[in-house]
């Protein structure tokens, strides 16, 4: 696990994963975003209740979907939060889950500017597309 | 059961975490296969086979309620003829990942997240693909 910088978004590994399915690449980064909002808000009240054991259900699944677009940090730094919730180490939790809540936060802002850019582009292209015909 | 009548039936994949379901869903479809039903842990896996059957299963391992190594252990006590495939999908890939499922009566384990040549490669012992 390198420092504290927010990992950035690559999109390689997921183009492959998906088989070079476009609509399917942007879907998923669409359920990324929206599936970690919610599971990062659960987190949030499981620690703030002391429920390790939803703490580490969270952090399991959270580290699901990181591993789907390939981000190898942020799935190692949650399968820590996961290990410490489950043998009950609360201190080692609030330390790792506050960190890796923030970074995986700021790696799910990064992706949402990614797909709004993509967005962007394509209406320009169909635009232009537009203009042309 | 012969063939013709296997490949009538549905994938039953077994998986709680909603991006992988449909990047699953996703896979099964792009590697040929349409017929999928998708449940969340291993309880409704074996509800949904009390009722029904499948061609083979797609399991996750680490699932709330009844994980995909409690849920094999009890298709294989309850199974009468036909042995149904159970292919284990874990995010572990350490030979004592793969042993685990193996114990547990699993047939094959493939690496989380799925990559296409690995799922296609896994299917294609049951599976004819197109």
């Amino acid at each position: 696990m390198s420092g504290t910088t927010s990992p950035a978004f690559s999109p390689d590994y997921l183009h492959a994963t998906v088989g070079g399915d476009q609509a399917m690449f942007d879907r998923l980064l669409g359920i990324f975003v929206e599936t970690t909002g919610e599971m990062l808000a659960d987190m949030d009240e499981a620690m703030a209740c002391g429920d390790l054991s939803r703490v580490a259900a969270l952090a399991h699944s959270l580290r699901g979907c990181v591993d789907i677009v390939g981000e190898e940090d942020l799935s190692a730094r949650l399968k820590a939060v996961e290990e410490a919730a489950l043998r009950n180490d609360e201190g080692a939790v609030r330390k790792q889950a506050i960190a890796c809540a923030s970074l995986l936060r700021h790696f799910a802002a990064d992706i949402e500017i990614y797909r709004n850019t993509r967005a962007a582009c394509r209406d320009k292209e169909r635009q232009n597309g537009q203009g042309r015909s | 059961m012969t063939e013709t009548l296997l490949n009538t039936l549905p994938i039953l994949v077994v998986e709680d975490n909603p991006m992988n379901q449909k990047l699953m869903r996703h896979q099964l479809r792009r590697v040929g296969l349409e017929h999928i039903v998708i449940v969340d842990n291993g309880q409704q896996a074996l509800d949904w086979l009390a009722a029904n059957d499948c061609l083979l299963v797609l399991a996750d391992c680490q699932m709330p309620v009844i994980d995909g190594y409690e849920m094999t252990r009890r298709i294989r006590a309850r199974e009468r003829g036909r042995r149904t495939p159970i292919i284990a999908v874990s995010a572990g890939v350490l030979d004592g990942d793969r042993a685990r499922c193996i114990d547990a009566g699993m047939d094959v384990h493939i690496a989380k997240p799925i990559q296409l040549d690995a799922l296609r490669a896994a299917l294609s012992q049951w599976v004819t693909l197109p």
